[in-house]
């Protein structure tokens, strides 16, 4: 999968499907910090739903270290459920 | 097969002296590419895809890459002429014939591209010629063309500006006559494309820390090697790209992954972000290095930065 870029950062899909959420957001508490924290943090989610192909839980959201079998189910990929 | 006692004339087997409608007459030579000895266009190469071959060679690695010097403003025929020996009732016979020899002056690249052809002295050479109507000139061999190997390459000293006189640039070429003349080769170039505005050689570029690394964090700058000018305005966004980048342990040498590169433009600078929970990534105290990726990575997509490459490794204490 390319990486990609989300106001001018280039952003490593490979590496990131390798994270959690919480390692994802931990690893780049230093990015986006001129943005408000939730926009900050939306960008953050989207670089990792997209690398992981999975959507985020709303409310598990709160705990972002929940292991992956915990996210919701892909909109568009194979998986039938996680 | 040799025999004893017998001794091989030569005999007029090919030669005549007919004058064709269409014949091959050299122009001015307007510059030369630099080439490994032995570096051949095959007749494929030649027939379908001579550009591709030419400009992905001026981004291989060194042991295959091809160093245009198109630029040439003068040129000046320094050829040796034959040598004779006088015999006493005056009757003269050929001891030998002279080598090629010429002086190219460019102007374009000033001092800068004449220090780094200056990199090119001592070192044997091959070249093929490029006349002003885009005729690469090699050496024939079997339907190739080979870059002719040269005698000499040497790039002078630059000349000194005067009250008269503008700074000069200048190379020396040394050629045995046989590859211009019975082994000539060549191509026309003109019909298919301009060499000269598509056949370039690569700029350096020097990569410097502005933010030291810190928790895997570093900011770097890049600027041209000549001028020292920051790069940032017309390739920041290029650059701000993992691909552009490679980080190694500097003792194993080991990869280290990149997480992200941004790009900072309050600095003109780039920031990148390394994984310290690489297994490669050095303990406190040690290092590691960070450069940018290889001049053929940096040309293609997604970085699309066709004509550099960078000139040194930055080096960081964790």
């Amino acid at each position: 999968m390319n990486n990609i870029t989300i106001y001018g950062v280039n952003f490593n899909i490979e590496w990131a499907k390798t994270k959690t959420y919480k390692q994802f957001l931990e690893h780049f508490k230093h990015l986006f910090k001129e943005l408000a924290e939730d926009e900050r943090e939306n960008n953050l989610k989207k670089v990792w739903e997209t690398a992981n192909k999975v959507e985020v839980d709303e409310h598990i959201n709160t705990q972002p270290d929940t292991k992956i079998t915990k996210y919701k189910k892909e909109k568009i990929g194979k998986k039938e459920s996680l | 097969m040799a025999e004893l006692n017998k001794v091989t004339c030569g005999g007029l087997l090919k030669g005549n002296t007919g004058v064709p409608a269409c014949y091959m007459d050299l122009s001015v030579i307007n510059g030369i590419i630099l080439t490994p000895i032995g570096y051949t266009l095959t007749k494929a190469e030649i027939a379908s895809t001579l550009l591709s071959k030419l400009q992905t060679s001026t981004l291989a690695t060194r042991a295959n890459r091809i160093y245009p010097v198109l630029n040439f403003v003068d040129i000046k025929d320094n050829t040796e002429q034959p040598s004779y020996q006088t015999l006493g009732f005056g009757r003269k016979v050929l001891l030998k014939e002279g080598k090629y020899s010429f002086e190219a002056s460019y102007l374009d690249g000033g001092l800068c591209l004449s220090n780094q052809l200056r990199n090119f002295n001592s070192i044997k050479w091959a070249a093929f010629l490029v006349d002003s109507n885009g005729v690469l000139i090699g050496t024939k061999v079997g339907d190739n063309l080979m870059a002719i190997p040269l005698n000499l390459f040497y790039a002078f000293p630059y000349g000194i500006a005067t009250s008269s006189q503008a700074a000069s640039y200048k190379l020396n070429i040394e050629i045995e006559p046989k590859y211009l003349n019975e082994e000539i080769g060549f191509v026309q170039t003109k019909s298919e494309f301009d060499i000269f505005d598509t056949v370039k050689g690569l700029l350096n570029l020097v990569i410097k820390e502005t933010i030291t690394l810190a928790a895997g964090k570093i900011e770097i700058m890049v600027t041209n090697s000549c001028g020292g000018d920051n790069i940032y305005d017309v390739y920041g966004t290029n650059l701000a790209n993992i691909t552009a980048w490679i980080s190694k342990n500097a003792t194993t040498k080991n990869g280290i992954t990149i997480t992200a590169a941004t790009a900072v433009p309050a600095n003109k600078t780039i920031e990148l972000t390394l994984d310290t929970a690489d297994p490669d990534y050095p303990a406190v105290a040690s290092k590691l290095t960070i450069e940018l990726n290889t001049a053929a990575i940096l040309a293609a997509a997604p970085i699309l930065m066709v004509g550099y490459e960078g000139a040194n490794i930055l080096t960081q204490t964790v």
